[in-house]
């Protein structure tokens, strides 16, 4: 059967009976074009006033179809003049390597297992391999823009048909280069130079050990597989933004799924806000510190007493800085308030045993600004924009002013991660 | 009359046009962002049993497949790295496939079979090109550029040969002729993506379009400035247009919204929204279609959810 028209399609069949069987004012589609060529005046009474249909325009005459001359006439593809079933019948096997048809590019088909073998395989080459393993079939697009292999193509390894054959380099026909595959060696000129670890290698592509006298070839090498994992996430950002852009439904529902799967106990959100809010003041913090050591060094002289009392209550001001003498009043007014906030929630008291020349101490601003909310935090922003610290404490005090607003209350937890 | 599980999601099906009840179903792994592709082919029993007759690994993805109509074991599909593999069931798996076409420079999304010159199809490509092949040419026949996005669908008018059509991302639908060198007409279909569209086989200036915008819209071709109806009853993109081979007034669709929908297009219902038949039997987005030319009523969808399903139009799938 193989060669066999197909049973006709049900339209065909309709249009046959339909031409049978209805005799006056034919639809259009029913018409032929013979007659609508014949008979343009009839067909314009008969036919409601319509354009010409887009392939009759441009001169083509109705019954074009069958005297076109193009190369896509009726004679080129005449069903039967040239019955193309024939390489694949069964009588003829594996013919598709051997016949003259299909004699070069057959043998690109010849060993199969490039087909996903090696995608998934080893760490090493599968990754690269895989990427590349659809520069069998083509012109290698990706390899030979991205790599400039253009040097390691058929030109230079002209003569490595001798490792095509092997099955030794998985996929074989990647060394073929220019012999094996005559003509179309420079399709696979991109590929060889990716993917030839040794005889390719660039540094010294002849001698290597890898060379083409020797034995198989390098793993490649780190960079490599670099460019190899750069090209794989490259594909797959590539892949995903034309998923998108088919369907922007789709994102949606991968985007609320995954934040669904986040959000199991419903706080996603605060957490991000809090651990942003972290950030910042953390940031925050760290500034004021330098500020305020500048400013004692700036300072001719002054008394030590505030500093021991930010010291003793834990502040964000490091044990360097707030020791240092002339340390301003701000940080006496910083201790105050963390004093404050200790009393007040029990968690001072660990802002002030820890020692504060670790990142914990910085982050003790949890406590010192208020950050973990409750009754002061919003009052907090007055004094310190107030205060001598200018714009950064004004900053400061919008940032408590948010935390309070965005953040549940007790958020002290967080000091757990930290310390 | 059945329902079959693939092993990746099932991207595209159809029906052979040989045999009654086989359906080759194009897959890819990860919903088509990264992985593997597996062709499918399976055996429809009138039981409502499904066997797998064949089945074939790929190394990327398969985004469509079609039968050949010269040659009732061949098929073609079109994967993900741009190639189009032709695989002949007859022949023992480690035969195949027996063939690959690479020439596109993106994914290969879409394929069709000429039905009337049978030796040569199309396929559309994200490269914003359509190729025309043939399996006597090592290469391919005819190169039509001229979307400016990718092309999502292509699909031959039933009742001329030479004449196909084109849907693309850059929202217009395109009519080719073979014997012309530039499209005959460009039509602005939509004003979002056009997904797919197809002729209607009874009246060769008809053709539907199924856009991102939700909506199906006929048009015919000889006033192409205003479309002759909105079908507006999907509430997500429209994924695929089929109309059927028995009706020149029922169209299949399928959409993002997870349903398949049948409409009369010749209905007043059609117009506001209501379809004849609306099924939500997937449980992911159904993303292929297809209406057996061999029996009438037998219709099959392929989702993300790994299922195809076969059933009669006028009842319900049921596994």
């Amino acid at each position: 059967m193989s060669g066999a028209s197909p049973p006709p399609k049900p339209w065909e069949a309709a249009k046959a009976s339909a031409t049978a069987t209805q005799g006056p004012g034919p639809k259009p589609w029913e018409q032929p074009q013979a007659a609508v060529a014949a008979a343009s005046a009839d067909a314009s009474a008969v036919v409601p006033r319509a354009p010409a249909r887009p392939w009759e325009r441009e001169g083509e005459t109705a019954n074009g179809v069958t005297s076109s001359s193009s190369p896509y006439g009726a004679s080129t593809y005449a069903a039967g003049a040239s019955p193309y079933s024939r390489p694949y019948s069964t009588t003829n096997g594996v013919g598709y390597g051997t016949s003259s048809m299909y004699g070069t590019s057959g043998s690109m088909y010849g060993t199969g297992s490039m087909y996903g073998s090696s995608m998934y395989g080893r760490p090493g080459y599968g990754g690269v391999g895989g990427a590349y393993g659809s520069s069998m079939y083509g012109s290698g697009g990706y390899g030979s823009s991205m790599y400039g292999s253009g040097g390691y193509g058929s030109g230079m390894y002209g003569g490595g048909s001798m490792y095509g054959g092997s099955g030794m380099y998985g996929s074989g026909g990647m060394y073929g280069a220019g012999g094996m595959y005559g003509a179309s060696g420079g399709m696979y000129g991109a590929g060889a130079g990716m993917m030839g670890g040794g005889p390719m290698d660039p540094n010294n592509p002849m001698m290597g050990p890898g060379g083409p006298m020797g034995g198989p070839p390098h793993p490649p090498s780190a960079w490599q597989q670099f460019m190899g994992v750069i090209n794989g996430v490259m594909h797959f950002f590539g892949r995903l933004s034309f998923l998108v852009d088919e369907n922007t439904h789709a994102v949606h529902f991968f985007i609320s799924a995954l934040l669904q799967l986040l959000d199991r106990a419903g706080s996603l959100y605060a957490e991000i806000a809090r651990f942003v809010l972290r950030l910042l003041f953390r940031k925050r913090a760290s500034v004021i510190a330098a500020k305020k050591a500048a400013a004692a060094a700036a300072a001719a002289g002054g008394g030590a007493a505030p500093a021991v009392g930010a010291d003793a209550a834990g502040a964000i001001v490091p044990r360097g800085a707030a020791g240092m003498p002339g340390a301003s009043a701000s940080g006496a007014a910083d201790a105050g308030f963390s004093a404050a906030a200790g009393a007040a929630f029990g968690g001072g008291g660990t802002g002030a045993t820890t020692p504060v020349n670790t990142v914990g101490s910085y982050l003790g601003g949890a406590q010192a600004f208020g950050f973990g909310g409750g009754p002061y935090g919003g009052s907090y922003g007055g004094p310190m924009g107030g205060g001598p610290m200018g714009s950064m404490g004004m900053g400061m005090g919008m940032g408590a002013g948010m935390g309070m607003a965005g953040m549940p209350a007790g958020a002290g937890q967080w000091d757990s991660l930290w310390r | 009359m059945g329902r079959c599980r693939t092993a990746f999601n099932a991207y595209s099906v159809k029906f052979s046009p040989f045999f009654e009840g086989r359906i080759a179903v194009a897959t890819a792994q990860n919903f088509g962002i990264i992985g593997n592709g597996k062709q499918h082919v399976f055996e429809v029993t009138p039981a409502g049993g499904m066997h797998e007759v064949a089945q074939y690994d790929t190394a990327d993805g398969l985004y469509d497949c079609a039968w050949s109509e010269a040659n009732e074991n061949v098929l073609v599909a079109a994967s993900g790295d741009g190639s189009i593999k032709v695989y002949d069931t007859a022949l023992p798996p480690h035969a195949n496939p027996v063939r690959g076409f690479k020439e596109h420079r993106h994914e290969c999304c879409s394929l069709a079979w000429n039905t009337s010159k049978r030796d040569v199809f199309l396929s559309s490509s994200w490269d914003d090109t359509i190729k025309l092949w043939s399996l006597n040419s090592p290469a391919s026949l005819r190169t039509f550029a001229g979307h400016t996005y990718c092309v999502y669908h292509v699909a031959w008018n039933p009742q001329q040969p030479d004449v196909f059509l084109s849907a693309s991302g850059d929202t217009t639908v395109r009519v080719w002729d073979l014997r012309q060198p530039a499209p005959t007409l460009v039509l602005p279909a939509h004003a979002y993506e056009v997904l797919a569209a197809d002729w209607c086989k009874y009246n060769d200036c008809l053709l539907a379009t199924g856009s991102v915008d939700k909506s199906i819209k006929l048009w015919d071709v000889r006033v192409p400035g205003r479309e002759m109806a909105v079908l507006a009853g999907h509430s997500y993109a429209v994924r695929r247009v089929l109309f059927s081979p028995h009706a020149g007034n029922l169209l299949l669709s399928c959409s993002y919204d997870m349903t398949v929908k049948l409409w009369d297009t010749a209905s007043p219902q059609a117009a506001q929204g209501l379809p004849l038949r609306s099924w939500d039997h997937h449980s992911e987005f159904a993303v292929g279609i297809d209406f057996s030319s061999l029996r009438e009523g037998m219709v099959a969808s392929a989702g993300w959810d790994e299922s195809v399903w076969v059933w009669d139009q006028r009842g319900f799938p049921s596994p």
